[in-house]
């Protein structure tokens, strides 16, 4: 009996500790992604050394996961200065002369002697999530008082300042994406938003009269309010992006045989705009099966947030879970003419290792919160 | 997930973890997330079910490209191979006014390398427009040079272009070609169909640099170039033909002026020449009249020339032969007309073939009298004076010879001596062929062969008009007509020559009948060697000044272009005229 009772209790522990559905989506997503990948990645240059380097990625991201599931998350408490001071060196480093890559008008990689490593604001959105879920978990569930606000505000001001000078508008746009989900969670009154909400609208006044944004930035927000405004520029993405996804139908028109995709007409076709290259080759259907799978990964990581068994936990889930539910909607919105033009990956689904291992370090932290919900 | 909810409500067990957050903030962010996802999907719904089709349809027009093949246009050659009209590599510039910021700079850049004018080129490139010809077929090298500017917002593509290499030599049978190398006139224009060839087509899948696809070809055929055709005419003799009658014309003050050399045995025409004449290379420039091909589209009434034709006739029906004598009175008075000779004399004993030799006109009204209206019109007719020759040139014309019922009490006078009567040179040249090769009516043609093209059968039909012993006896009343008649002029050293001069007065044009005043037509027809005729010749000179007489006027620029095309031939000289040349070759 006793035997059988410590048997029990230990698979018990284990399956307690394995949030099934998380890893069930997370896999799905994956497998998902590299088939789109690889859909994407096949006629071009070297297209078998992209769909190596995306298998690698995901291997790579297998130890961060495990890592974060194995550490316990309260513990990274104790270590929010070195945090603060790891995520601050991230966001810098592009900057730094011999360490900073510039592509597509953004310094925001990471290079040694000229190789392109990663993307180092991919990893610090995971510490800005730590590090401010810290901050907001330490008002005991309610922020309602301005120096509490002040408070969160000064570091996310920092981020921003931070990735601003990359200048990366889109990695800026998922921190606040992050910081306002997690005030949610957080207990920030209603009335603060509001204000959060006017001082945002000053601020991208701002931004545009003084001219803060690089051309192209400026290019892409505007497009999207005024399509003709450059019809073979930053429309014209956007144009080809539609084109391809309407064209997929309801079927689509089957996988490697996009027209639009394979002759070259959707730009960054394999990162950023992979959903139009899965909108033209897998239709409606297809497209819906993702945004059935992203549900549920939300939704689970939902249910593992208000589970969890204190408010840092709770608040590190929603950080996630703002990253992920922006990032989706962000980039979705954008392949289909909803949203601006930003370059923002889409989770599991876009070529890039630093947002994959990223991605999958996120599910480790998810999976730390859940394995330790029990925990006092 | 319904799964991950179940354990988080799994309340027996005790240590169920303590809400960390209420649950609001959580079902806001549910809401959040569930309004976003479901906008998107509607928006999926929007792109991809409903205007589907339309989206489909935008990506199979942008990624496909159907692109014309140009073949390349066939040359034409002379009868030794020469090039007559070749099709030369050319670069069409174009514009995209649109794109081009600074206009006056880009239009005096192109004017400065491709020449012409720059307020031209400035009107082209103003606007907004996306696509507008700058050149059409230009130099190759100097659209190069302009290409090298790389200036915004002009774009080249190859072409090719219709080259005349020796201009004004033979324009009027030539002809020219459009901008889209579409034959327009002459043989460009009669042979379009062999010279042209078959456009080709492509349907190929592009990429958004607008480059081909490798192996994205939907559709594709070849572009079938155009035959090469070589023509009868000799570029020698034409040129011979052509200087020389442009030298008359110019000599005689004349308006303007015809000539005809063909190869009386099988039509086939050696040169072919009428003034004024025009450069192709530059057509547009030229008056129009310039490309008349007068001896195929004009007609004239023939005069003294047609008499051969009745005399030929009269032995031809056996009422007459050469010697045969007239008694001819100074004039003759035929259905109220009184018809008398150019040169009054008094009355004589003519033979038949003093009636040619001195181009008598009563001695022809009393040969057409002997054969009557309808044998009159029945042998005009044999002689292909009522249809058109069947050469093959577009836009022939034939002559008038009205029919027996509508003829006036006098045309059986006048129609023998070539009044009430008109022709082309050609019909005329046709007609005088048949006495020249033993009485067969040949179709005059320009196109000797298509080289590589077994399945083009050319026919050019032959038909009897007269018997070859009266073909005989006609050229030897043609031969005196040069050796001691009113044709010496036409005298070609070493050679017998048979002819007929012609001074043809014009017919009003006001619309009045009878005949201009002081408006003549002069006229030389004959063949050599003229008992083994290889060359005929028609020449005619409109409207000369100073003199009216073929004999004067024409004859010569016969026997310059005779002397030279038999001599180019290598025309053997023949025997003298006589009787027995016949009765040797029996």
């Amino acid at each position: 009996m006793a035997r059988s009772r410590t048997h029990r209790s230990t698979s018990r522990r284990f399956f307690d500790a394995v949030h099934m559905p998380l890893l069930l989506w997370t896999l799905a997503l994956v497998v998902y992604g590299s088939v789109m990948v690889a859909s994407a990645t096949l006629g071009m240059d070297g297209g078998e050394g992209m769909l190596l380097r995306h298998a690698v990625g995901i291997g790579v991201g297998l130890v961060p996961l495990a890592l974060a599931w194995a550490y316990d998350y309260t513990r990274l408490r104790g270590w929010q200065g070195p945090l603060i001071a790891l995520g601050a060196f991230l966001l810098l480093s592009p900057r730094i002369p011999g360490l900073g890559y510039t592509a597509g008008g953004a310094t925001s990689w990471l290079a040694v002697f000229g190789v392109r490593l990663f993307q180092p604001s991919e990893p610090a959105k995971l510490i800005f999530i730590v590090v401010v879920a810290a901050v907001i978990s330490s008002f005991k569930g309610r922020i309602d008082t301005p120096a509490e606000v002040f408070k969160v505000m000064a570091y996310v001001a920092v981020a921003l300042v931070l990735i601003l000078l990359q200048p990366d508008l889109g990695t800026g746009l998922v921190f606040i994406a992050i910081t306002f989900v997690m005030l949610i969670v957080g207990g920030m009154k209603g009335r603060y938003f509001a204000y959060a909400v006017l001082v945002a609208v000053l601020a991208t006044a701002a931004v545009l009269q003084f001219g803060l944004l690089a051309d192209y930035q400026e290019d892409r927000l505007l497009v999207f309010v005024e399509p003709e405004r450059d019809p073979t520029g930053a429309g014209y993405n956007l144009a080809q992006s539609k084109i391809a996804i309407g064209s997929g139908g309801l079927a689509g028109k089957g996988l490697g045989a996009g027209t639009q995709s394979n002759l070259h007409f959707i730009p960054a076709r394999h990162t950023d705009f992979i959903f139009s290259v899965l909108g033209e080759e897998l239709g409606f259907l297809g497209a819906v099966l993702l945004l059935g799978l992203f549900l549920a990964l939300l939704v689970t990581a939902l249910a593992i947030s208000t589970s969890s068994r204190d408010l840092y936990g709770a608040l590190i889930s929603a950080g996630i879970i703002g990253m992920w539910l922006f990032q989706i909607l962000e980039n979705i919105g954008m392949t289909v003419g909803m949203m601006p033009i930003t370059g923002i990956p889409l989770p599991f689904m876009s070529f890039g290792s630093s947002s994959m291992v990223t991605n999958l370090a996120a599910v480790g932290l998810l999976l730390s919160v859940w394995s330790r919900r029990y925990g006092t | 997930m319904s799964g991950s909810r179940r354990d988080r409500s799994g309340s027996s067990d005790p240590a169920a973890p303590r809400r960390s957050a209420p649950t609001g903030r959580f079902s806001l962010l549910l809401v959040v997330l569930a309004v976003g996802l479901l906008a998107v999907t509607g928006q999926l719904v929007r792109i991809q079910v409903i205007e589907g089709p339309q989206y489909a349809e935008a990506a199979a027009e942008q990624r496909t490209r159907e692109v014309t093949l140009n073949p390349e246009r066939g040359f034409i050659l002379d009868r030794e191979g020469e090039v007559m009209a070749e099709t030369i590599p050319a670069r069409t510039v174009y514009a995209v006014p649109a794109v081009i910021t600074d206009k006056e700079a880009t239009a005096r850049a192109i004017a400065d390398t491709l020449g012409g004018d720059y307020a031209d080129y400035l009107e082209r490139i103003s606007g907004e427009g996306t696509y507008t010809y700058v050149a059409r077929k230009a130099d190759p090298a100097r659209a190069a040079e302009l290409e090298a500017l790389g200036l915004t917002g002009l774009g080249f593509h190859d072409d090719s272009r219709r080259v005349y290499p020796s201009n004004e030599l033979g324009c009027q049978v030539l002809g020219f070609v459009g901008i889209d190398d579409q034959g327009l006139s002459g043989l460009e224009l009669y042979y379009d169909d062999l010279l042209a060839g078959e456009p080709g087509a492509l349907i190929g899948e592009r990429d958004r640099q607008g480059r081909p696809i490798p192996g994205g070809v939907a559709f594709e055929e070849e572009a079938i170039d155009g035959k090469d055709v070589v023509l009868t005419i000799d570029k020698d003799i034409q040129y011979q033909a052509q200087v020389a009658l442009a030298e008359a014309v110019e000599t005689w003050g004349a308006a303007a002026g015809s000539i005809v050399v063909m190869d009386p045995t099988n039509g086939e025409i050696l040169a072919m020449a009428s003034v004024p004449q025009y450069n192709p290379n530059r057509f547009g420039e030229a008056d129009s009249a310039s490309y008349r091909n007068r001896p195929i589209v004009d007609t004239y009434e023939p005069g003294s020339t047609i008499k051969s034709l009745t005399a030929a006739a009269v032995i031809d029906a056996g009422l007459f032969t050469p010697d045969s004598m007239f008694e001819l009175p100074p004039s003759i008075r035929v259905g109220g007309r009184t018809i008398g000779e150019a040169h009054p004399r008094p009355t004589a004993n003519w033979s038949l073939t003093e009636i040619v030799t001195k181009s008598s006109n009563v001695g022809s009204v009393k040969l057409g009298q002997a054969l009557g209206e309808q044998g009159l019109y029945d042998y005009f007719s044999r002689f292909g004076l009522t249809e058109k020759t069947g050469v093959d040139y577009p836009g022939e014309v034939r002559g008038a010879l009205p029919p027996v019922e509508t003829w006036s009490a006098s045309s059986v006078a006048t129609i023998p001596f070539g009044q009430g009567i008109s022709v082309t040179p050609l019909q005329l040249a046709r007609a005088l062929a048949a006495i020249a090769n033993g009485g067969e009516l040949v179709t005059p043609h320009f196109l000797r062969d298509v080289p590589d093209t077994p399945e083009l059968a050319l026919s050019w039909p032959k038909e009897r008009a007269i018997a070859e012993g009266t073909a005989a006896q006609m050229r030897s009343v043609l031969a005196d007509v040069v050796a001691d008649g009113t044709g010496s002029a036409a005298a070609v050293a070493g050679y017998s020559v048979a002819g007929k001069t012609g001074t043809a007065q014009k017919a009003r044009t006001d619309g009045r009948p009878g005949y201009a005043q002081g408006k003549y037509v002069a006229s030389f027809s004959g063949f050599l060697p003229a008992d083994d005729p290889r060359v005929l010749i028609i020449v005619n000179i409109d409207e000369p000044s100073g003199s009216i007489y073929g004999g004067t006027v024409a004859a010569p620029v016969f026997s310059r272009v005779a002397a030279f095309a038999v001599e180019h031939l290598k025309v053997p000289p023949g025997r003298p005229v006589t009787e027995g040349s016949q009765s040797d070759d029996g």
